[in-house]
């Protein structure tokens, strides 16, 4: 048996879905879009559920991507029980949706969440009369702390055995009415899976469910026409009057207020935390604690699954006799694997602080104190944590990018990211920082690797902004949810969703890339006199694409030694310092190889304008395709044509402005 | 090719309009006769019309059967529509004309205006409507202060904006409260029992009917 639950954002829909279904869940996106779809499996009474998550909603339109995708749902593949759940602390505006679905002709079953809340407002609610009023069954509940579960299920139960349809009809005035008949006459009963009033009510409102409605379109128009005459009005606007009036009616007849709230938490912590001067204050002060928790724990996770690969990769060299099996065990897949874990205690602790932000009620207030400020760069202000997050590594900071709800900013902010310059990046600026420049310079040099990487940034999504979604932008219009305690089981099974998503979908993705990337670093193999095969990687299809591409880099300065590095960099960052060290014919167990390197770094006739050029090569480092993980974690996100995109405007972008750093410091005689 | 793009003329523009009209009657379209009265011109010359506009592409007619409008036609139908909608506002609401004056005028004048002419009146009588609200005791939501609260009377601008703002518990006849109001940060509302915040651009939209404003 098929189980939806739909209801507006922050009504507990999420805690509701944890209680019914446990840890039996699955996430993944709804086809075609970025959204979220979280579905899980229970058994009752001897009957099977299927239960999806529908995302938060507040009405059935298409202004946003979620609304979208509720309603194909419920009007393309409506489930077998529609479970609507509402706050009941503000009934009102949460019977609104009610309005719009009660028709849909399928068996419905209203939940009214915190009932608690409801409670300490003074709201009163007989339940029995909004019951016989909607003819649904209604089911007070407390989903946050798991009360009225079993009454619930014993509903579901009920419908299960006797599906029952409410015969409720909203009240659409008589020039509405009149056109609903008409159209309803014109439907043909089958197309759709969905009562013909319901979609009578779309096809006038230019939503058609199906391709035979669609074929009513000009009845349709005709009849807007005239009611819009009549009353003055859109369509649209008079419609949402009359649900508006269903639910006022339905509020009127079964609620009763006793007194009110005298003391509001929520309130007057708002007083603080959306102050303009100590609000932004508060937010940099979590958002430092969320860094600095995420990044100094998780180092030392990194360096014991660091140290644990290690011990098996040495294992390994025990058991495997020397030769291809082994390279490929220890470099290709043992690498690869470390490759996918290094990025896990970020991901986790990350999304463990995230859970804990938005279930509190601070993400809404984080994104409201800093809109002016990301307002003016076309982003939202949810758009900081992720940007914040890329310092860290981009990886996460991309997944990260979920938290914001309308598509044209997911996109924005994750094309972004990767010009923050991540912890990655850093082992590449000490080695050539550290041989080119005067000491006294080293700090500034690095900060303004920094400091160009925001740069580039915000003219980034200034210039995509404008180009690629200008319409698109929607003016902010946000809920703030009331402040309330995480449940400790609710942020827990976010985090551990996310990470399982994270190995499952691009941790085997990218272990595939760097099984490829061993590959072609290490083939054709190229046995030296002294039987050394490590110093192929010049010669590899990696080497020779290097030296491919050198022609491309010539006009920034780079020979093909760089360009190789750079090769290698697309895996990671930190590759293009371990590349480097092999081709200048360093080796890669030298005890002083850095120093050696750079010394050799220096008197190499490349770097005849040493510090310029290895500021423009720290400037294409800096901008250019992050790494493979990040790629993976792109495509998992957005799809191919976005990847590609990404992949392409990010490496364009480090050309020519590496080209640019080249040329103004040849100008200026350094 | 150049036929089916040559913009319809004006007798065509009226022909859509009254296929349109004709529509809300018969979900399966108009018919010649029906078409002939409303016009008032012969039958024959209906035919003739028709046939030109089978040919643009805009319209379908099979012998004896119904004339419909296709995707392209309802387009234009829907345009003529919705110029004749604003011009007969403008004749009605700014001039003061009769409804059945403005009705007629609209009809006729629909036809010949340039769309930035259209655009231009489209604004003024958005304007026009903020002006008189202003003198309703009306103030722009980003006005008021803390602690302040009004009755939402209007909304000025986009009609996606009202049906947005009205699924979020924010509708004409809603009371607020203003819990926060800071230049350079969103407006933060309270309806009902929910907070809602609202970038400032949106916010100026909505005009607040404050309780003895002037007192």
């Amino acid at each position: 048996m098929r189980v939806a639950l739909v209801g507006n954002p922050n009504c507990g829909k999420t805690s509701l879905f944890n209680n019914l279904t446990g840890a039996h869940q699955q996430v993944g996106n709804w086809p075609g879009v970025t959204v979220e779809r979280k579905s899980g499996a229970f058994c009752h009474a001897g009957h099977d559920y299927e239960i999806v998550d529908l995302p938060g909603t507040y009405s059935l339109s298409s202004y946003s991507l979620e609304e979208d995708v509720v309603e194909r749902y419920l009007t393309r593949e409506p489930p077998d029980v529609l479970i609507n759940i509402v706050d009941a602390s503000n009934l009102e505006r949460h019977l609104f949706l009610t309005a719009q679905i009660i028709e849909l002709g399928v068996p419905l079953i209203l939940v009214l969440n915190m009932m608690d809340e409801a409670g300490r407002h003074g709201v009163q609610i007989n339940t029995a009369a909004l019951g016989a009023l909607l003819g649904v069954a209604v089911v007070p509940i407390i989903a946050r702390r798991n009360r009225g579960t079993p009454a619930l299920l014993r509903a579901l139960d009920g419908l299960a055995r006797t599906p029952r349809v409410g015969q409720v009809h909203i009240d659409y005035g008589t020039p509405c009415a009149a056109a609903l008949q008409r159209i309803s006459a014109a439907i043909a009963p089958a197309a759709a899976p969905i009562a013909a009033r319901m979609r009578a009510v779309f096809v006038l409102l230019g939503r058609p469910v199906c391709v035979a409605d669609a074929a009513l379109q000009p009845l349709a128009a005709a009849q807007r026409a005239l009611i819009e005459r009549a009353m003055h009005d859109t369509l649209e606007n008079y419609c949402a009057g009359r649900w508006y009036g269903f639910a006022n009616g339905c509020v009127r007849s079964c609620v009763t207020h006793t007194h009110q709230a005298r003391f509001d938490l929520t309130e007057k912590l708002d007083d603080y935390l959306t102050h303009p001067v100590l609000g932004l204050l508060i937010f940099s002060g979590c958002m430092w604690l969320v860094f600095a928790l995420v990044f100094t724990i998780s180092a030392p996770c990194t360096t014991l699954i660091e140290w644990l690969l290690a011990q098996l990769g040495a294992l390994v060299t025990h058991v495997i006799p020397a030769g291809l099996l082994r390279d490929m065990v220890v470099d290709g897949i043992l690498a690869g694997v470390g490759g996918v874990l290094m990025f896990l205690p970020n991901i986790v602790l990350l999304f463990l602080a995230i859970g804990f932000l938005e279930d509190s009620g601070y993400m809404a207030r984080a994104a409201f104190v800093m809109d002016g400020i990301m307002h003016r760069l076309g982003l939202h202000g949810k758009s900081f944590i992720p940007m914040l997050v890329g310092f860290g590594c981009t990886v996460p900071a991309i997944m990260a990018t979920r938290m914001l709800d309308s598509k044209r900013d997911r996109i924005l902010t994750a094309l972004i990211v990767p010009f923050m310059s991540c912890s990655a990046r850093l082992p590449v600026y000490a080695l050539f920082i550290g041989a080119f420049f005067a000491p006294r310079w080293q700090a500034t040099v690095l900060l303004s690797m920094y400091l160009l990487g925001i740069l580039i940034a915000i003219i980034a999504a200034n210039i995509l902004g404008r180009l690629l979604y200008r319409k698109d932008f929607t003016p902010l219009l946000m809920e703030l949810p009331p402040y309330r305690l995480p449940t400790g089981r609710s942020v827990l099974l976010l985090m551990w969703m996310r990470a399982w998503m994270y190995l499952r979908k691009a941790g085997t993705l990218l272990l595939c890339a760097a099984l490829v990337m061993w590959f072609l670093c290490t083939f054709p193999r190229v046995t030296g006199a002294d039987g050394e095969a490590h110093a192929g990687i010049a010669h590899s299809y990696a080497g020779m694409f290097g030296r491919a591409i050198a022609p491309a880099l010539r006009p920034l300065g780079f020979d093909w030694k760089i360009g190789v590095g750079l090769a290698t960099g697309l895996v990671a960052k930190e590759a293009v310092v371990s590349t480097l060290l092999i081709v200048y014919g360093v080796g890669d167990g030298h005890e002083h190889g850095t120093a050696v390197l750079q010394q050799r770094l220096r008197a190499d006739a490349a770097f005849a304008h040493g510090p310029l050029t290895a500021y423009t090569l720290m400037v294409f480092v800096l901008l250019y395709v992050p790494c493979l993980a990040t790629v993976a974690v792109f495509l998992r996100e957005f799809k191919w044509g976005w990847t590609l995109f990404m992949v392409g405007y990010t490496t364009g972008t480090a050309w020519l402005v590496a080209w640019l750093v080249r040329h103004v410091g040849l100008l200026l005689g350094l | 090719m150049t036929m089916t793009t040559t913009p319809p003329s004006t007798t065509q523009e009226d022909y859509l309009e009254t296929i349109l009209r004709l529509s809300a009657e018969h979900p399966a379209g108009a018919q010649v006769n029906e078409l002939a009265t409303a016009l008032h011109v012969k039958p024959p010359s209906v035919v003739e019309m028709i046939s030109r506009l089978c040919a643009m592409e805009l319209v379908t007619h099979a012998p004896r059967e119904r004339v419909q409008l296709t995707a392209r036609g309802l387009q234009a139908a829907q345009d003529v529509y919705a110029r004749h909608t604003v011009l007969r506002q403008f004749f009605t609401d700014i001039l003061r004309v009769t409804p059945a004056i403005a009705e007629r005028d609209a009809c006729k004048v629909e036809h010949i205006l340039h769309p930035e002419t259209m655009a231009r009146l489209r604004d003024f009588l958005e304007h026009a409507a903020a002006d008189e609200l202003e003198r309703d005791h009306t103030i722009p939501l980003t006005l008021l202060h803390k602690g302040d609260c009004g009755v939402l009377q209007r909304i000025a601008g986009g009609h996606n904006k009202t049906a947005r703002l009205a699924a979020m518990g924010v509708r004409i006849g809603s009371e607020i409260l203003v819990l926060h109001n800071n230049s350079g940060a969103p407006v933060m509302l309270k309806v009902g029992n929910a907070r809602v915040a609202i970038g400032r651009g949106l916010a100026t939209a909505l005009h607040i009917a404050v309780p003895d404003a002037h007192g």
